[in-house]
C-alpha cells in the first residue's frame, strides 16, 4: 500500500531540495477545464465558485494561491483535499482523478480544528489512529514534529490551554505526521498576529526544507497576504475575483533557503509589487500604477 | 514592568490578610459553599427538633430527627431494610443498565441519520411529554404486577431524556471534527468511538444525570402502584401502620442514595468533559 504511494526516497530529496530540478520534474497534480460549483439548499440555483481552471503543478513545488476574499480559493482547495466535488473537468493527482480523501493528501485547516477533549500528543496521534499506522516508530515521529513546532513541552496539554500560535503548530504536526505527499493548507496563519505570523512562517519554511521530517515535498497553500506569498512560494498563482479563474502564474525565483532578512531585499519586494499589481488587475480594482509607487517608496 | 509590581503588591496584601486571620476562619472561607449548605439543613433539622420536643408538632404525626436515628439503628441492626434496598436498588441498577444500552447508541444513530431522526422526531417528544406514570396500567395489563413491570417502568421513565440529550448532542457535533475525520481517512468505527461519542458525552453525562433521577421517582411509583417490595413499598406500609419514624427512615434512605448517584455522575462529568467547560 504505502509503496504504491510513496516514491522512492532519494528522488525525492533531490526534487524538493533542487528547485530547478523540481521545474524540469513530470507534473504531479493537473487541473483540467475545472469547475466547481454550489446548489443552494434553499432555492436550487447553482453557482459557480470556480470555473475553467487549467494549470499543472510539477512535483517538489511549493505552490501558494492568492485571490480576494470570496474568490473560491478554499472551494477549490477542498476539491483538491477531496472534500468537495468538482462540477465540471477532473483534478488529476499523479495521473489518478481525485474521487475523495486520500492518505497522500493532508489538509491543515483554517481554523485548528484540534479535539478539545484530546491532549496534543493525541491530537497527533489521531491522524495515525484514524489510518491504522500507530505503532512505536511513528508514535517517535509524532514527538519527534511536536519537538521540531516547539511543542515539546506541550504534549500533555489540551488545545484550550494553548494559544491560537501552538494550536496552530499541533494543526501543522497532525498533517505531517502521516507522511503526506501533498500538503495542502488553508490560509493556516489567517488568525495570527503579524509577530506570530512570520514566527510561524519561519517554522513552516524550516519543516519545509527538512525533508526527512516534513517529507511533504508538494505544497498547496493558500493565502491572501501577499508577503506571505513570496516568502514561501516556487511558484504563485493568482485567481480573480469570484468565480475565480486564473489570472496569472508567477514563478518566483528566490534563493532557498530563505530567511527572515529576504523579506527586506530588492527583489522580494518587486515579486510583491508584481503579485499586487496582478491581484488588483484581476479584480478590476484600484489603478495598478499607483500601488505600484506605493510599494517601491 | 509597572503593572507587574502593582499586582504584586496586591497579592502581598492577600497574603498579609490571610495570615492574620485564624485558621478555622480561613477554612470556611474556602469551603464557604459547603459550609452553608450543612447550616442550611442543620437549621432545619433543629428546627424539627425543638418543636417536636416542645410538643408544637405531633411526634407520632411529624417523627423528628432524634427518633429517625433511633429508628435507622433498629432498621439495619435488625437488617430488615436490606430487603427494600436491594429490591428497589435491583429495579433502578437494571432499569438504567438496559437504558444505558439502549439509549446511547440509539440517540447516536438517530443524531447522524437524519431520516430517522425526522421520523421519530414527533413521537419520541410525545413520548417525553406524556407523563409516564400514565402508561403504568398499560405496562400492568400487558405484563403483570411483577419484577419485570417494575423495571419496565423505571425504563420508560428514564430512556426518553438520554435518547434526547444524545441526539441533541450529535447534532450539535462541530462539522470541523467530521471535516478532520473525513481527511485523516478515519473509517466509521474510529469516527463513532473516537470522534462522535467523546464530543457528544457531555450530553449524555448530562443526559445521565436526569435519566437517574427519573429513574428513582420510576421505581418508587412502580411500587406504590405494585406493592413488590421495595423502598417506596416500606416507606407506604409503614406510614400507614403509623410508624412516622420508619417511614421517615426509608425516606432518608432515598435521598442519600439519590444524592449519592448525582454526586456520582458529577465526579464523572468533571472527570471526562472538563475540556467542554473550559
Ligand atoms: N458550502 C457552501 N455552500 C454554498 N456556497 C458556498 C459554500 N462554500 C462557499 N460557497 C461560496 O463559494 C464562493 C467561494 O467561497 P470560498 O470559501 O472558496 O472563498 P475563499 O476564496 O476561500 O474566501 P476567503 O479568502 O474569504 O476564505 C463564495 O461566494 C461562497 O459564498
Ligand atoms: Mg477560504
Amino acid at each position: 500500500m504505502e509503496g504504491t504511494i510513496f516514491m522512492p526516497r532519494d528522488e525525492e530529496h533531490m526534487v524538493a531540495l533542487n528547485s530547478s530540478a523540481a521545474k524540469s520534474a513530470s507534473s504531479y497534480v493537473k487541473v483540467d477545464r475545472v469547475s466547481i460549483g454550489y446548489r443552494s439548499r434553499k432555492t436550487g440555483i447553482y453557482k459557480d465558485a470556480v470555473v475553467d481552471l487549467n494549470f499543472e503543478i510539477r512535483r517538489g513545488e511549493f505552490v501558494v494561491i492568492i485571490g480576494t476574499s470570496g474568490c473560491g480559493k478554499t472551494t477549490f482547495l477542498e476539491a483538491v483535499a477531496g472534500l468537495v466535488p468538482v462540477s465540471a473537468g477532473q483534478i488529476l493527482l499523479g495521473g489518478k482523478p481525485i474521487k475523495g480523501p486520500g492518505r497522500e493528501r493532508s489538509l491543515v485547516f483554517q481554523s485548528p480544528s484540534l479535539f478539545p477533549w484530546r491532549n496534543v500528543r493525541d491530537n497527533v496521534l489521531f491522524a495515525l489512529q484514524a489510518q491504522h499506522n500507530l505503532n512505536s516508530e511513528t508514535r517517535q515521529r509524532a514527538e519527534d514534529l511536536l519537538e521540531l513546532v516547539g511543542l515539546k513541552d506541550a504534549m500533555g496539554s489540551y488545545p484550550h490551554e494553548l494559544s491560537g500560535g501552538m494550536r496552530q503548530r499541533v494543526n501543522l504536526a497532525r498533517a505531517l505526521v502521516t507522511r503526506p505527499e501533498l500538503l495542502l493548507l488553508d490560509e493556516p496563519f489567517g488568525a495570527l498576529d503579524a509577530q506570530t505570523r512570520s514566527v510561524m512562517q519561519e517554522e513552516l519554511v524550516n519543516v519545509w526544507q527538512a525533508a526527512d521530517l516534513g517529507e511533504a515535498r508538494n505544497a498547496l497553500f493558500i493565502t491572501h497576504d501577499v508577503e506571505e506569498a513570496v516568502y514561501l512560494a516556487d511558484r504563485i498563482l493568482v485567481f480573480s475575483k469570484a468565480p475565480a479563474s486564473l489570472a496569472a502564474d508567477i514563478t518566483v525565483e528566490l534563493p532557498r533557503p530563505r530567511l527572515p532578512d529576504h523579506k527586506r531585499s530588492r527583489e522580494f519586494v518587486e515579486y510583491q509589487d508584481r503579485v499586487l499589481r496582478e491581484l488588483y488587475a484581476s479584480s478590476g480594482g484600484a489603478p495598478a500604477v499607483e500601488i505600484a509607487e506605493e510599494v517601491a517608496e | 514592568m509597572s503593572t507587574a509590581t502593582a499586582d504584586d503588591r496586591i497579592s502581598v496584601g492577600n497574603a498579609e490578610r490571610i495570615v492574620k486571620e485564624p485558621a478555622w476562619l480561613r477554612w470556611m472561607r474556602v469551603h464557604s459553599k459547603v459550609v452553608y449548605g450543612i447550616s442550611g439543613v442543620a437549621i432545619v433539622l433543629i428546627a424539627w427538633q425543638v418543636t417536636s420536643t416542645l410538643g408544637l408538632v405531633n411526634v407520632t404525626i411529624a417523627s423528628d430527627p432524634i427518633r429517625v436515628i433511633k429508628a435507622e439503628i433498629t432498621l439495619f441492626s435488625s437488617g430488615q431494610i436490606w430487603g427494600p434496598i436491594g429490591v428497589t436498588a435491583q429495579e433502578v441498577g437494571w432499569g438504567m443498565l438496559i437504558t444505558l444500552l439502549i439509549s446511547i447508541p440509539l440517540g447516536l444513530i438517530l443524531g447522524r441519520v437524519t431520516a430517522l431522526y425526522d421520523m421519530t422526531e414527533p413521537i419520541i417528544n410525545v413520548l417525553n411529554s406524556v407523563p409516564y406514570v400514565l402508561f403504568l396500567p398499560v405496562i400492568i395489563f400487558w405484563f403483570g404486577i411483577g419484577q419485570q413491570s417494575r423495571i419496565l417502568l423505571v425504563i420508560w421513565a428514564a430512556t426518553m431524556p438520554l435518547i434526547i440529550n444524545t441526539t441533541a448532542g450529535v447534532r450539535n457535533l462541530n462539522s470541523d471534527y467530521i471535516r478532520v475525520a473525513k481527511m485523516c481517512c478515519a473509517g466509521k468505527w474510529t469516527f463513532y468511538r473516537s470522534v462522535l461519542f467523546p464530543a457528544t458525552l457531555p450530553y449524555i453525562l448530562t443526559g445521565i444525570r436526569l435519566s437517574i433521577a427519573r429513574a428513582l421517582v420510576g421505581a418508587i411509583v412502580a411500587e406504590f402502584f405494585l406493592s413488590g417490595g421495595g423502598l417506596g413499598y416500606f416507606v407506604q406500609t409503614a406510614t400507614s401502620n403509623f410508624d412516622m419514624d420508619s417511614a421517615m427512615a426509608g425516606i432518608f434512605i432515598m435521598a442519600v442514595a439519590a444524592v449519592v448517584l448525582t454526586r456520582l455522575i458529577g465526579r464523572l462529568e468533571h472527570r471526562y468533559t472538563h475540556w467542554s467547560q473550559g
